[in-house]
């Protein structure tokens, strides 16, 4: 399994009227390129394919 | 700043023509929420960001925005080759092809000409990050209408890819917003 | 209808091609993911590995079939293919 940690961020504190998007939690990668690149992504944590009327997140 | 390899990011192998979809899928070249739009917004943006870091994320998307739209010429290239006149006027291409004949031009599907009031570069990191992101979200969105209306297998491969970029591209514009992102020194634990 | 595309008549270099662009794409992954995480010492340990690889890639398919970068070119040919080879928007080899 391809796999390591990403770098941990520190304890941050959250002021409001900003926009925050978490960091990646893994850093998993794909075994099989073909499949990363069919995706569209190393990650799987970051696919989130359209399955129709909605999107899952 | 650039060199090119001679290759698509991402194979585009269109076997059937078909003008209909092509008028739809221009949208992503010369469209508000398109990959000329994304591209240029980026490599606008990058010079008055203070971190470098940031710097290299808008100049690294805003490359891969150019092979983006790359990919939808190629696709409407493919789609509208070697057209008879019937089945242009049949498909409405008509519109679109008395100006420009088969050739590329950047519009919406709409028909409005792409231009820079599509985008802004506002100067601020913060604005121009949070509009980054906006843009990538609304590029997605783009790809899930085009998703919906097309049903052709060699082109939902390829729009199914650049819509995965897409929240890539997200999820780097969020992480580049974190102040802490170009400072952090952190060792891998 | 007409096809779209241009037939590809030759698979093996469709398939070198193809693994090219797969190497590049965990490359450009790789990329963004350190631009944002510029001190992830395994990201880029695995960027460097990725990237040997695909320069050995690319050097094969030049040799084979023509250029695919400008400063990986056979200068012992007639003929200048970086110009005179199908370009990728046609569907043959992309």
């Amino acid at each position: 399994m391809q796999e390591w940690k990403p770098q941990m961020p520190y304890v941050e504190q959250f002021p409001v009227a900003m926009a925050y998007v978490p960091w990646q939690r893994t850093c998993t990668m794909y075994e099989n390129l073909d499949e990363a690149f069919k995706t569209g992504t190393i990650f799987p944590e970051l696919n989130k394919p359209f399955l129709g009327r909605r999107v899952k997140g | 700043m650039w060199n090119y390899e001679k290759r698509l990011q991402y194979p585009v192998k269109i076997t059937q023509t078909n003008p209909q979809i092509a008028q739809v899928i221009i949208s992503q070249y010369g469209g508000p929420d398109g990959e000329l739009a994304a591209s240029m917004r980026y490599l606008a943006q990058r010079y008055t960001m203070p971190y470098n870091t940031v710097a290299g994320v808008l100049t690294d998307i805003g490359t891969e925005e150019l092979a983006h739209f790359e990919m939808i010429c190629a696709i409407v290239y493919q789609l509208t080759r070697n057209l008879t006149p019937e089945e242009i006027k049949e498909s409405g291409f008509d519109k679109y092809y008395v100006d420009h004949t088969l050739a590329l031009w950047p519009q919406a599907a709409g028909g409005i000409p792409f231009n820079a009031c599509e985008f802004q570069s506002k100067g601020d990191v913060i604005t121009d990050l949070t509009e980054d992101m906006a843009a990538e979200q609304k590029a997605r969105t783009t790809y899930d209408n085009i998703l919906r209306l097309v049903k052709d297998p060699d082109v939902c491969d390829p729009i199914r890819f650049l819509r995965a970029r897409e929240i890539v591209h997200f999820q780097r514009f969020g992480e580049a917003n974190r102040k802490d992102c170009s400072k952090s020194k952190h060792k891998n634990h | 209808m007409n096809a779209g595309c241009k037939p590809c008549m030759d698979s093996e270099r469709q398939k070198l091609l193809q693994e090219i662009s797969k190497v590049d794409f965990v490359l450009k992954e790789l990329n963004l993911y350190l631009d944002t995480h510029p001190y992830d010492q395994q990201a880029m340990e695995r960027f460097g590995q990725f990237n040997a690889l695909k320069n050995k890639m690319v050097k094969d398919y030049t040799e084979k079939y023509g250029p695919l970068v400008l400063s990986i070119t056979d200068m012992d040919s007639r003929e200048w293919k970086w110009a005179t080879q199908d370009w990728p928007w046609e569907g043959g080899y992309n």
